[in-house]
């Protein structure tokens, strides 16, 4: 799977059932005395033949975030449950249902939420090797009398990619679930139709549809600037971000589907992004993919696109955030701390550096090259030739410098490919002779490599990456002996394998990203010069290196 | 003259003290690396059997050499004397194939009697190391590197110096034969001559107090010669070792040659200086002064060797057919007949350099100078 930096990261999509009983549902704040009661569960275990997920329950965790701070719920009404068996579920739902009772015996009108990522299959939705059949769970989630009831699963069928959520790819599981939940006052949202699949994203480090579902309920999703995100405002945004999100992805685009059946009542709010303590505000002008970034916890908090001419808030915790702004091939970096607004005029803008789409002939990037000059210094291999030297009288040895130039392609967003060609002065090797003179020994080592170097940003928005790199393949050494006595002299040319590895930091200037400074440590390795004795001295050894990059 | 009598005295004691230690920086062996080659030959070593050859180490620019013929030697005389130490590490590169046995022969004093021989092991380019310890006195060490059998025998690097006595612990000194007029000894026991006793003659070696002790003498010291002889001069030997007081036969020396005494000069005179060492047979000096008014003066000229005659009116072309002379200019004729003497800077006769006593400088150790001095046993023409 193809996964786009974070400037245009791709959403995967996922299943989702939105299920809302019929009762008073007003869009207003929270009215009181209504019971809220909240059941958030997640489950990263596989059943059978299933990959474990990564963010199942870390998403579900970030759901009952969200509740708590902009749904109304308060902390003690959210039951987050993680890997549950089927009988600890069940028996939350039963609680659950002895509450509503007590609470309509009371004459209190109650809603409840009831949340679910992982596994799930066509009947049921799994826990590790147990499951919970799907019929057992509509009967004990819609045979409440709670007046309001909303539902969101997010789960999917599973597929030949990893990591994908749900089960059998020929059924349809939100079809499935409106089939046999078909009641009165029932709404169905469903994240997928057909054999659609969901994925989890490695840079959201959440499932492509939360992740949407969140950024929508913290304010991105509220169309209408009312100060709150209904149902059908929270399903319009994140049927369009995961389309466009998972539209690249390796695995498809992804529709998530929404039904209900509020017989006569109005939109039903799910949060209320106005009532925060805290907001980020996107203004009016603001234009482009805007990505809402953690600085302290390097987490993306949102990810939307914002269209120009209305203002848009996310609720936010307190704290510092960098928002990144890509309109065109401009990015804006933008520096905010919670309740405040982006000042597009104040944000850093530069290029776009990097970004990749799927199509004829395999991934694209801006900048697919780069060119780079390194500069390395290090002490040389001592071996068998050189320990010869010293029999012979000869001193010297230490350091080794030299020069590399690489041009490298990017085939993958962390995979570098190129050329590289080297040359190594290494120390010469003298020896004072007793007849006064000096034999000299100079020599020296130009390779010419093909180079494999994988690359990995350290934070999803940052400059600085770290690198690993491979390099083989020929070395041709030079030796040059001067003697003492006038005259005599020889030159040799050798010519043997090169290998070089090497580990280290690249940085992206600030101002021009196309340029690079990398440093590093490198371990190169060229047997190739030898003497007449049968010795050969691998040139070589742990060098420093400095490197000036330009991108292209 | 008597200025110029101090004068020569002085020198002779500069040029004896200049051989104390005659090792370079502890090292004893002319030219290790074979970087000298006077043509085809090895400069500082003497070929002895079979030849040797020029050839490629690890670079052919860096060569050693190879022992050429089933029966094959180098050899080095080295200065080495045991005011310098007496435990030596001989070290070599050494690429012996296994049909060839080579051997590392040492000979102390260098009279051509080996007293130790170490077979050097089949090698590849290989470091090998030997130590040596030496019996106390000795002046000069001959190592030889003889080898025997079909194979390639290659040596390079060959490296001898002093190292450190606790080196040598527990090793046998090496039983030196017994000693000849010249060389050191610490009783007449070691010596040849059976005298072991005091010279004013030039040795390379100190003796004394702080040397060591006396030399081997033939005569002198109370060791009286037979009739016809005296006490002179010997044959030059070998440069480790000093000019040997022994029997010659008496007026035996010509004009410009050296003498101890004026017993040995064919002229009678030996002009020598004030401490009765080394002198040269000259025709007159302060006690046999010239006559009708003519000057005493050296008949060589000035910065040239150590030792050299005194005649009468020298350069004035006062002498006649027949007459003595140092040089051509002495002579009326311009002619002087005679053979050219060189000499080391210590009045000993010379060839070459090999034939002087080594000296240690930026050249590493080599040969002292042999300069030409004069005409020796001239007349003229």
């Amino acid at each position: 799977m193809t996964l786009r930096t974070p400037s245009l990261v791709a959403f995967a999509l996922a299943t989702a059932v939105v299920a809302v009983a019929a009762g008073p549902a007003r869009a207003d704040t929270p009215q009181q005395p209504v019971a809220t009661y909240a059941i958030v569960v997640g489950s990263n275990l596989g059943g059978p033949g299933q990959v474990e997920l990564h963010y199942a329950e870390d998403d579900a965790r970030r759901v009952g975030t969200v509740l708590t701070e902009l749904g109304g719920y308060a902390p003690d009404q959210i039951d987050v449950i993680v890997h549950p068996t089927p009988t600890a579920l069940r028996a939350r739902l039963d609680e659950l249902q002895r509450r509503i009772a007590g609470d309509l015996a009371a004459g209190r009108q109650s809603r409840v939420f009831f949340y679910y990522s992982g596994h799930a299959r066509a009947t049921a939705i799994d826990l590790g090797d147990a499951e919970l059949p799907l019929t057992e769970l509509r009967q004990r989630l819609f045979q409440t009398s709670a007046t309001l009831t909303v539902v969101v699963l997010d789960a999917c069928q599973s597929g030949a990619f990893s990591r994908v959520k749900g089960a059998q790819p020929a059924a349809d599981f939100s079809f499935n679930s409106r089939q046999h939940l078909d009641a009165s006052g029932v709404a169905v949202l469903a994240s997928s139709s057909g054999s659609e699949l969901s994925q989890e994203s490695e840079v959201l480090k959440s499932s492509y549809f939360t992740h949407h579902f969140l950024v929508g309920l913290r304010g991105a999703g509220d169309a209408n600037g009312d100060g709150q995100v209904t149902i059908d405002e929270a399903y319009q945004y994140a049927y369009h971000q995961t389309l466009i999100a998972t539209a690249e992805t390796a695995v498809g685009g992804q529709h998530v589907t929404f039904e209900a059946d509020m017989k006569g009542h109005g939109d039903v709010a799910l949060s209320y992004p106005r009532a925060a303590t805290k907001t980020i505000e996107l203004p009016a002008a603001l234009e482009g993919q805007s990505l809402v970034e953690d600085k302290r916890s390097k987490t993306v908090v949102a990810e939307t696109y914002k269209a120009k001419g209305t203002a848009v808030r996310i609720a936010v915790a307190p704290g510092d955030y960098q928002v990144i702004v890509r309109h065109g091939q401009t990015l804006s970096r933008c520096e905010v701390t919670a309740g405040g607004v982006v000042e597009l005029d104040r944000c850093a803008t530069e290029e776009v550096r990097e970004t990749a789409t799927k199509g004829p002939g395999g991934p694209r990037f801006v900048h697919p090259l780069r060119v780079e000059a390194t500069g390395f210094l290090g002490g040389e291999r001592d071996d068998a030739y050189t320990q010869n030297l010293t029999t012979f009288g000869y001193g010297g040895g230490g350091t080794s410098s030299g020069l590399q130039l690489a041009a490298l392609q990017r085939i993958d967003p962390r995979v570098w490919v190129g050329a590289q060609l080297g040359w190594t002065t290494m120390p010469g090797w003298t020896h004072e002779t007793d007849v006064g003179g000096e034999q000299k020994l100079a020599w020296g080592v130009t390779t010419v490599s093909g180079v494999a170097r994988g690359e990995q940003k350290l934070s999803p928005t940052g400059r600085t990456a770290i690198y690993a790199q491979l390099a083989g393949g020929l070395g041709v050494g030079r030796a040059h002996f001067t003697g003492a006595d006038a005259g005599n002299e020889n030159s040799h040319t050798y010519i043997g394998p090169s290998l070089e590895a090497g580990a280290g930091l690249h940085f992206e200037d600030p101002v021009h990203p196309v340029l690079g400074f990398s440093i590093g440590y490198a371990y190169g390795y060229a047997p190739v010069v030898k003497d007449l004795i049968g010795n050969t001295h691998a040139s070589g050894g742990s060098r420093l290196a400095v490197g000036l990059s330009y991108s292209f | 003259m008597p200025t110029k009598i101090r004068y020569l005295s002085a020198f002779v004691l500069a040029a004896a003290a200049s051989q104390i230690g005659a090792t370079d920086c502890g090292q004893i062996t002319k030219d290790p690396g074979f970087d000298l080659w006077c043509g085809d030959s090895l400069c500082a070593w003497t070929v002895e059997r079979g030849s040797a050859a020029r050839v490629p180490t690890w670079n052919e620019g860096d060569p050693g050499v190879e022992l050429v013929g089933e029966d094959a030697a180098i050899a080095q005389l080295t200065p080495v004397t045991s005011s310098d130490g007496t435990c030596i590490e001989f070290d070599l590169i050494a690429n012996i194939d296994g049909n060839a046995q080579v051997k590392l022969n040492v000979d102390v004093g260098g009279d051509g009697s080996v007293e130790l021989a170490e077979v050097i092991p089949s090698a590849s380019w290989k470091p090998l190391s030997f130590i040596i310890a030496l019996p106390a006195p000795y002046s000069g060490v001959r190592f030889e590197l003889a080898k025997q059998g079909a194979g390639n025998a290659v040596l390079a690097q060959i490296n001898a110096k002093i190292a450190d006595e606790g080196a040598c612990a527990g090793i046998d000194p090496v039983v030196a034969s017994p000693q000849a007029n010249g060389e050191p000894c610490s009783g007449s026991a070691g010596c040849a001559s059976g005298q072991c006793g005091s010279t004013a003659l030039p040795t390379p070696f100190t003796t004394g107090l702080f040397g060591l002790g006396g030399v081997c003498i033939g005569c002198g010291d109370g060791v009286a010669c037979g009739s016809g002889a005296v006490c002179g001069i010997g044959p030059d030997s070998l440069p480790t070792r000093g000019l040997p007081q022994e029997c010659v036969a008496a007026a035996s020396v010509s004009l410009g040659g050296p003498c101890a005494s004026g017993a040995e000069c064919a002229t009678g005179i030996c002009f020598q200086g004030a401490d009765g060492g080394l002198g040269a047979c000259s025709t007159c000096d302060r006690d046999h002064m010239c006559g009708s008014g003519e000057a005493c003066g050296a008949g060589w000229a000035q910065g040239t060797p150590l030792v050299r005659p005194f005649v009468c009116s020298p350069g004035a072309h006062l002498r006649q057919f027949g007459e003595a002379c140092a040089s051509a200019e002495d002579c009326a004729s311009h002619a002087c007949d005679g053979a050219l003497r060189s000499e080391c800077s210590d009045g000993r006769t010379c060839v070459t350099a090999n034939d002087c006593p080594s000296v240690s400088d930026a050249n590493g150790l080599h040969g002292g100078p042999c300069t030409v001095g004069g005409i020796q046993g001239g007349t003229c023409h």
